[in-house]
């Protein structure tokens, strides 16, 4: 197995795994999304909310608002406190504020200067005159798999594009150029090539259009292209690694169990 | 209020509201604008352009 990383930047992530296959790359996409943990808010106490939203509503939108996750929280389940309310596997935010406002994510204030909004600017309510909202929020580590908003960020892969010409039977007569709704088809030296082939969407809008059945095109079952696009609470490396740990335990737990038989 | 988040792919957009309106009232083609907010995906660039924010009507009645 080969891993080609193309892209890193602090949310992106494109990488080529090679040497791989479906099921492999499907279980590493599958325990990005579902098996890492990072922070969110998961509680929140209403001291005042004379505001028009509801406090579920209200509860729910800070929730979405993504939180920078830094390394040394336990997860609420194996912490010694038990409760999910101690600072080593919690972080409150407070938030007061009184109208005419609008309410922005920068004015919550953490409780640990490390976990905070990914965006300052993200409006959450916008408080009338005389309106007051006063409230407590607690962020805990949590899994994708119970909610969307533990989510780390979006994983796609596709398969590397393969494109197979009959150049006997190709006589150059370009249809297929009209028909590539990516441009990615031309003509060099009247022979038929293909540029950026990992761009092809594998629509084979080429191999239907052309009156010779000269094209195949198909996906390589070994390799994969893979994004990682963070929502900004971890960097995509991070979300990659967590991935794989997660991977690790599943199988160790799984080889103890097998070993006991 | 305007959502936090896109509903089909989870990106943040709620940051991304202000300068998107703020160039469009100002003539800019919306496109162009997505474009440069880095919104890529039909989900999240149609979430943007069809967003209503109600805030404003629904504060006028009693909760």
């Amino acid at each position: 197995m080969e891993l080609e990383v193309r892209k890193l930047t602090n949310e992106e992530m494109e990488f080529l795994l090679s040497g791989a296959d479906p099921a492999f790359a499907n279980a590493l996409r599958r325990a990005m999304l579902r098996e890492v943990p990072i922070m969110a808010i998961d509680e929140v106490e209403f001291t005042v909310n004379d505001s028009a939203m509801y406090d579920e509503v209200l509860a729910h939108r800070l929730a979405l608002i993504p939180l920078r996750t830094p390394d040394g929280y336990s997860l609420p389940s194996e912490c010694k406190c038990g409760e999910g309310r101690c600072p080593k596997c919690s972080v409150t935010f407070e938030l007061k504020r009184e109208g005419p406002a609008m309410v922005m994510s920068g004015d919550l204030k953490s409780s640990d200067e490390e976990v905070r909004p990914v965006s300052d600017s993200i409006p959450i309510l916008k408080l009338a005159e005389g309106q007051r909202v006063e409230l407590t929020a607690i962020a805990r580590l949590g899994f994708g798999k119970e909610h969307a908003k533990w989510q780390p960020g979006l994983v796609t892969y596709k398969y590397m594009p393969v494109f197979e010409l009959d150049e006997e039977a190709c006589d150059a007569c370009g249809a297929c150029i009209k028909s590539c709704p990516r441009n990615l088809l031309q003509l060099v030296e009247d022979k038929l090539k293909i540029t950026y082939i990992e761009r092809c969407s594998m629509c084979r809008a080429c191999a239907e259009a052309c009156p010779k059945k000269a094209i195949r095109i198909s996906g390589d079952q070994t390799k994969f292209i893979f994004r990682i696009e963070s929502t900004g609470t971890l960097p995509p490396e991070r979300i990659l690694l967590g991935a794989l740990d997660a991977l690790e335990d599943k199988c160790r737990e799984f080889v103890k169990k097998v070993k006991k038989l | 209020m305007k959502p936090i988040r896109c509903f089909t792919c989870g990106k943040l957009l709620g940051d991304k509201f202000e300068e998107f309106e703020r160039r469009v009232a100002k003539g800019e083609r919306p496109a162009r604008v997505l474009d440069d907010l880095g919104l890529t995906r039909y989900c999240c660039r149609s979430t943007m352009l069809t967003s209503v924010d109600l805030m404003d009507e629904i504060a006028r009645f009693k909760k």
